[in-house]
């Protein structure tokens, strides 16, 4: 057997399960709790907790989303607000229902704290200008479930940086539960 | 002594050449380093920090023992000074924004090339006596800004002491907030104290180093990977100590890099500027880091005048290749 037919017979499981599902779609309603935070080279975020709500839509096997996380406001984030769209990749095996996506957002929580009021905090304010508005995240959903109408999903994780200095500002932020509705 | 090139990078570049009359202008000027004015230089310093006065550290509202123990008024007097009579034009570069900084500037005028500016810093605040921090960096710096100072680059040199390093990267992060950024840049922080012995140097977190502390740490971001190239052929089979170089990927900034940013070069990384620095890794081997045992005595004056070679060679290629 050639390299290729192996690679091709490695894939093909993974490619029915996408296939198999490409002709129905499906709108949810997902909701839950997170916890973020954003991290530079001397700086980093209190780290903020809070809720989100987001709309998903599935075709087969792709997904594509919108939501909105809410955390308390604070001085280091007065606006505290983050705007997502996600777009990637899920796979049906039985119940089980990962989820891989792109996550594209814009944010008032990646404000980073200032050391305490009298110590010098001129890099720190550099860094903070680093942070920026909007980011740019791999999401990932490994503990993902269905149950008829109903998905459960826990310890999601996003993983990204801010644009305005990729890879020098870094966020990660932890969905720790959610629910969602399908129809 | 030898030089090695061990370069953990990322991302790939092509290496920028030198051309054949640099590299021997570069190799010939720092052969007239003179060992001795260095190390007299890092004693004269470190005794003047002794007896300077010391910053309020009450002020800075931090109880540690080296803060209460931080002295810039002498040193950067004699950096000015010593600048000045070199028959270059100094400038003092102050903020009145708490804690207050003057840094201390000099630039010697380009040939050909005048609005191409190539830096090399050092701040000059210190714990204690600071012989390895920084008053090795400071000699350095002087002792390169002596070699040049009647033979000018193409490119202008600006010659920086950098204040209150110790308590934030503070003269430094204004400094490139408000001055236009160096087409490239080299900074030290630590460069003279050496240990052959295995064991002797620990490795920063993340970046495997050499048992023995006998090498200089040259450490670059993305953007200066090739005035690092530049520096590993001019400076290959000279004088100058075992060189180790890290490059940081992209700017250099970042969470993971960290330990790669803890001195003055941080807030030119930050801007995404090219920045080369020079360190013996400071505490990742030298047991008086912050400590009122960092003396003179402490150092190893040829591994210093080394250091200073290399720095030397890097100022005169950046300074003068096409």
């Amino acid at each position: 057997m050639v390299y290729g037919e192996r690679v091709l017979r490695v894939l093909l499981p993974f490619v029915l399960a996408v296939s198999s599902s490409a002709a129905w779609a499906e709108h949810a309603i997902i909701a839950g709790g997170f916890t973020a935070t954003t991290a530079a080279s001397f700086s980093s975020s209190p780290g903020v907790s809070g809720f989100y709500a987001a709309w998903q839509y599935r075709t087969g096997s792709f997904v594509s989303g919108l939501g909105l996380r809410v955390s308390g406001a604070s001085a280091v984030n007065p606006i505290p607000l983050e705007a997502f769209s996600r777009n990637g990749l899920t796979i049906e095996l039985g119940p089980y229902v990962p989820l891989l996506a792109f996550e594209l957002g814009v944010s008032g929580l990646q404000g980073l704290a200032l050391p305490p009021s009298m110590r010098p905090q001129d890099f720190n304010r550099a860094e903070n200008r680093l942070t920026g508005f909007f980011y740019v995240a791999m999401h990932t959903e490994a503990l993902r479930f269905q149950w008829k109408r109903f998905t459960v999903s826990a310890a999601g994780l996003d993983v990204g940086t801010s644009l305005t200095a990729a890879g020098t500002v870094l966020r990660l932020n932890l969905e720790l539960v959610s629910v969602g509705v399908r129809w | 002594m030898r030089t090695a090139f061990l370069c953990l990078c990322f991302l790939g570049c092509a290496p920028l050449g030198v051309d054949s009359a640099t590299t021997t202008k570069a190799r010939a000027i720092a052969q007239e380093v003179d060992g001795q004015r260095v190390i007299d230089d890092v004693r004269t310093l470190s005794t003047q920090h002794l007896d300077d006065s010391h910053l309020d550290c009450a002020a800075l509202n931090s109880k540690l023992d080296s803060w209460c123990n931080l002295s810039n008024s002498r040193s950067r007097a004699l950096v000015m000074a010593r600048l000045t009579s070199l028959g270059l034009q100094v400038e003092l570069e102050s903020s009145d924004t708490h804690p207050v900084t003057t840094n201390v500037v000099a630039e010697l005028r380009g040939t050909s090339k005048p609005d191409e500016v190539v830096m090399i810093a050092a701040h000059f605040d210190a714990f204690y006596s600071g012989a390895d921090d920084n008053s090795s960096g400071v000699a350095a710096m002087l002792e390169v800004a002596r070699l040049l100072a009647n033979r000018p680059l193409a490119r202008t040199v600006r010659f920086t002491g950098f204040d209150l390093e110790e308590i934030g990267l503070v003269g430094s992060t204004r400094h490139v907030a408000t001055r236009a950024h160096p087409k490239a840049s080299l900074v030290f922080d630590c460069i003279g104290y050496s240990d052959t012995k295995p064991g002797s140097q620990s490795s920063l977190p993340g970046f495997p180093t050499p048992s023995a502390g006998d090498f200089l740490a040259v450490i670059g971001n993305d953007v200066s990977r090739g005035q690092v190239e530049q520096l590993f052929t001019v400076a290959k089979d000279q004088e100058v100590p075992t060189l180790l170089s890290i490059v940081a990927p992209g700017r250099g900034a970042g969470p993971l890099s960290g330990n790669l940013m803890r001195s003055d070069h941080a807030p030119l990384w930050l801007a995404g500027e090219s920045a080369v620095f020079f360190t013996d890794t400071a505490n990742f081997r030298n047991p008086n880091y912050h400590l009122p045992t960092d003396k003179a005595d402490t150092l190893d004056q040829p591994f210093l005048t080394g250091a200073t070679r290399a720095a030397a060679m890097a100022i005169v290629t950046w300074g003068d290749a096409p």
